[in-house]
């Protein structure tokens, strides 16, 4: 049997969804990749109690395209008056990382308001984590590729130290330039005194020839 | 206090709120090419079943493209059961947005809204696909005329 389907151009969206900042939604989306986040907590606030209460789904795709799903469950205190919740993500298992190949999804109730706040942290991209695979390829195809590609941390601060005492001579130069001043200093002025002394000799010699006349 | 306490606290708020009266899967915060993340989508393609009884359907197929293709792609699925819900659960296997089995005023419809792509014909039919038993080891050969030859 077949059906032909039906378009209709609605004034509101099925599901509307709005950044609570300047930040659009979609700007934010644009943004994961070259922002990293790595959500801690959730904060859910909604009209309807029951929307508090379910599943959350994280999913996460890696390189290579495999999928690994994170159910976070949402539940309220019994007692509790204040339709919002706080769910704790420090102590799972897997962190819930943010990257643009990660997302969430979830159903959200009939005419239902949800506000959904993430505290996150922002943290990088690692660089490095995946060089063991180049490493092994390199190994396969023997082109020591990474021949001079850089030094253990160990030797750079050898080298850092020897660096840093390099300048630390070069600065201790104009010192020794100083003392040479002043040492030159005081031997002109034991020169002048010397100079003082002879002529006074000098003289006095020439006035006791002068009485003695 | 560690590294990662110094980094800077992000909050990210999202007011999200269902127009229709029945409940909708989101899927958000994925990037832009996650097709199931319709959000925001004011366009619906809906199919009427009101009328429809089920006989000896046991497949489902689909049109869609992206908007501006010259021609549709075909999805076909197998149902699990002679019910509108399998067709629904057929349906979301294909990955493009959420298809939503719903009632509105006495009618009954499988929905769903997209703003990227286009659905044309939904088509409920007779099992397309044919289940094979496999006893014994075969061998495919294709031969150079192109015909293929299953030998032991």
């Amino acid at each position: 049997m077949i059906f032909n389907a039906n378009i209709i151009n609605h004034t509101l969206p099925a599901v509307s969804v709005n950044s609570d900042s300047n930040v659009t939604y979609a700007q934010i989306k644009n943004s994961l990749g070259q922002q990293v986040y790595k959500a801690e907590e959730f904060y859910l606030y909604s009209t309807n109690f029951s929307q508090l209460i379910g599943v959350i789904n994280y999913n996460i795709y890696d390189v290579s395209g495999n999928q690994n799903i994170t159910n976070i469950v949402t539940t309220t205190d019994p007692y509790q008056v204040v339709s919002s919740v706080f769910v704790d993500l420090t102590q799972r298992e897997k962190p819930i990382i943010l990257n643009g190949n990660s997302n969430f999804s979830t159903t959200i109730l009939p005419n239902t308001y949800l506000q959904f706040q993430l505290y996150n942290r922002r943290i990088t991209n690692s660089f490095g984590m995946n060089l063991f695979n180049f490493k092994e390829l390199e190994k396969i195809t023997k082109t020591n590729f990474f021949n001079n590609y850089g030094h253990p941390i160990e030797e750079i601060q050898a080298v850092n130290n020897e660096i840093m005492q390099s300048i630390s001579k070069e600065k201790a130069l104009p010192i020794n330039t100083d003392t040479d001043i002043t040492k030159s200093i005081k031997e002109n002025d034991n020169k002048i005194v010397y100079g003082l002394l002879s002529f006074i000799a000098i003289s006095s010699l020439y006035v006791l020839y002068k009485i003695k006349d | 206090m560690s590294r990662e306490e110094e980094l800077a606290l992000i909050i990210i708020g999202l007011n999200i709120k269902n127009n229709t009266n029945y409940p909708q899967n989101v899927n958000l915060m994925g990037n832009n090419s996650n097709l199931l993340d319709t959000a925001n989508a004011n366009r619906e393609f809906r199919w009427d079943f009101t009328t429809f009884v089920f006989t000896d359907e046991f497949s489902v197929s689909l049109q869609y493209k992206p908007n501006g293709a010259a021609s549709f792609s075909i999805y076909t699925a197998e149902l699990q059961s002679q019910t509108l819900e399998a067709i629904v659960i057929s349906l979301n296997l294909l990955g493009i947005g959420y298809f939503t089995l719903y009632n509105e005023l006495g009618n009954t419809y499988i929905g769903t809204y997209n703003d990227n792509y286009e659905f044309g014909q939904l088509v409920i039919s007779g099992s397309s696909l044919v289940n094979y038993i496999i006893t014994e080891d075969f061998r495919f050969i294709s031969t150079e005329s192109g015909e293929l030859l299953i030998t032991e």
